[in-house]
């Protein structure tokens, strides 16, 4: 499998900026540390992962919302922090992002970004990686970045390297790699590659879990993307409005542990969703 | 003479009457949305407040025939309507709320792929992170409808009108 082979891939990469940072530390060093919280470097989550738009699509709460997480099981969570340019403070702060590490859950900052606004974006992405608390960065990037953007994407992601110095920093998008020749993955593979967050969103696309996960770990392999994978499945219903069964969805999660995860933290609007988190197999 | 009289009479009358109810068809369909679904898929839509073209056959496909403005008065009754033109199944209603620019993009497959999308996921569009701005010297509400991509909604003409078939799937496969 291609996610083991490539995690197997940034284990030993790990392995040594692990023993490197042991070293470091035995001699009197500290850890390395950014401004918004720990750099999450050789961490393995303890669960799988959960992403969330924004607190009112749930209908609950920060402190609600993270308790929820807690109990199903969740081992980090996503937050929306902002899109291109604006970094939503009243959203993705201390005290939200405190209410998920409190409960033992890291927290990373998303921000949905298009080419539109490089120097602002950074500026945005900025401010959301220093939250006190925050573990890292994902640049969401899709459907704006397609077709020939790639000189964006490299100032995009060494931008806020820059700004951030030190900074954990993914991307997600496009879970079946080969259908976007366009796309410039191998320019955030370069720039933004600490992990790499591919929307395999079968139930959506109307394929079975397998059937999604097989061809999408086949076209990564076929990219040679060199970036640690954290695969993303959706809780999404199928086009023929059939919501995905737990079991499917559970299958897909035991077969791409540890850093897995599932979009998104249910809307009320759809009330079978919320109870089918807790039935999830969250823990690694 | 006076029966052939009368007969004319009687017929002229009928003529009258059947203009009148002409007429009045015609008004309704361009004040009922149920009256005018049956428009041919794919013919322009036009303004409710365009002067009425000559009879032909052209025209009569462009036949005035509208949304309330009261139904697009902002963005959010604008999605409601669009939601509820989705669900009602009427893809020449529902081309009428986007952009002149967009309206060709909605077609029979694209208005059932739409379909389909808004009962996969919940469409709650994130209005508190709406950005206004202007284009064209309208006011244009960006909004993210499900958390990725932003759509704008742009005010013509009193009606507020979207800038892209958000509800087509993106990215899939």
């Amino acid at each position: 499998m291609l996610v083991s082979t490539l995690v197997g891939h940034a284990f030993f990469t790990r392995v040594r900026a692990i023993a490197l940072l042991s070293l470091v530390a035995a001699c009197g060093g500290s850890g390395t540390s950014a401004p918004g919280g720990s750099v999450p470097t050789g961490w393995r989550p303890p669960a799988k992962g959960l992403w969330i738009w924004y607190f009112g699509y749930t209908g609950m709460t920060a402190a609600q919302a993270a308790q929820t997480a807690k109990d199903a099981g969740v081992g980090y969570v996503l937050i929306k922090s902002g899109q291109d340019a604006s970094y939503w403070d009243t959203r993705f702060n201390a005290a939200s992002v405190a209410e998920f590490t409190s409960r033992g859950m890291k927290v990373f900052a998303w921000a949905y970004m298009t080419p539109a606004d490089v120097p602002g974006s950074v500026q945005a992405a900025a401010l959301a990686a220093r939250v006190p608390g925050t573990s890292g960065l994902v640049i969401d990037a899709e459907i704006e970045f397609e077709g020939g953007h790639d000189l964006e994407a490299q100032q995009l992601c060494e931008g806020i390297r820059a700004a951030v110095p030190g900074v954990w920093l993914g991307y997600t998008s496009f879970g079946w790699v080969g259908y976007h020749p366009t796309f410039p993955f191998h320019a955030f593979d370069r720039s933004c590659g600490d992990a790499f967050f591919p929307q395999v969103y079968w139930s959506d696309r109307g394929v079975t879990w397998s059937s999604g996960h097989a061809e999408a770990v086949q076209m990564l392999e076929a990219a040679r993307l060199q970036t640690p994978v954290w695969i993303v499945q959706s809780n999404d219903d199928t086009p023929q409005g059939a919501s995905p069964a737990t079991a499917d969805l559970n299958a897909f999660f035991d077969l791409t542990p540890p850093y897995s995860s599932l979009w998104e933290f249910p809307s009320p609007a759809w009330p079978a969703k919320l109870p089918q988190l807790t039935l999830l197999h969250w823990t690694n | 003479m006076r029966a052939a009289g009368l007969v004319a009479l009687v017929l002229a009358c009928a003529a009258v009457i059947a203009f009148l109810l002409l007429r009045r068809s015609e008004t309704d369909a361009g004040r009922n949305p149920a009256a005018i679904s049956e428009r041919q898929p794919g013919a322009p839509a036009a303004r409710p407040a365009a002067p009425p073209a000559p009879v032909t056959p052209t025209s009569a496909a462009n036949t005035p025939a509208g949304l309330d403005p009261v139904m697009l008065a902002s963005p959010q009754a604008a999605v409601q309507t669009q939601l509820r033109l989705l669900e009602g199944g009427n893809p020449n209603l529902f081309r009428q709320t986007f952009l002149p620019s967009v309206q060709p993009q909605v077609t029979a497959e694209t208005f059932e792929a739409c379909r389909k999308r808004v009962r996969q996921v919940p469409v709650r569009p994130d209005w508190q992170t709406a950005e206004a701005t202007t284009s064209g010297g309208h006011r244009v509400l960006r909004v993210s409808m499900f958390g990725k991509s932003m759509t704008g909604f742009h005010q013509v003409d009193g009606r507020w009108l979207a800038d892209a078939l958000w509800c087509l799937p993106v990215g899939l496969p």
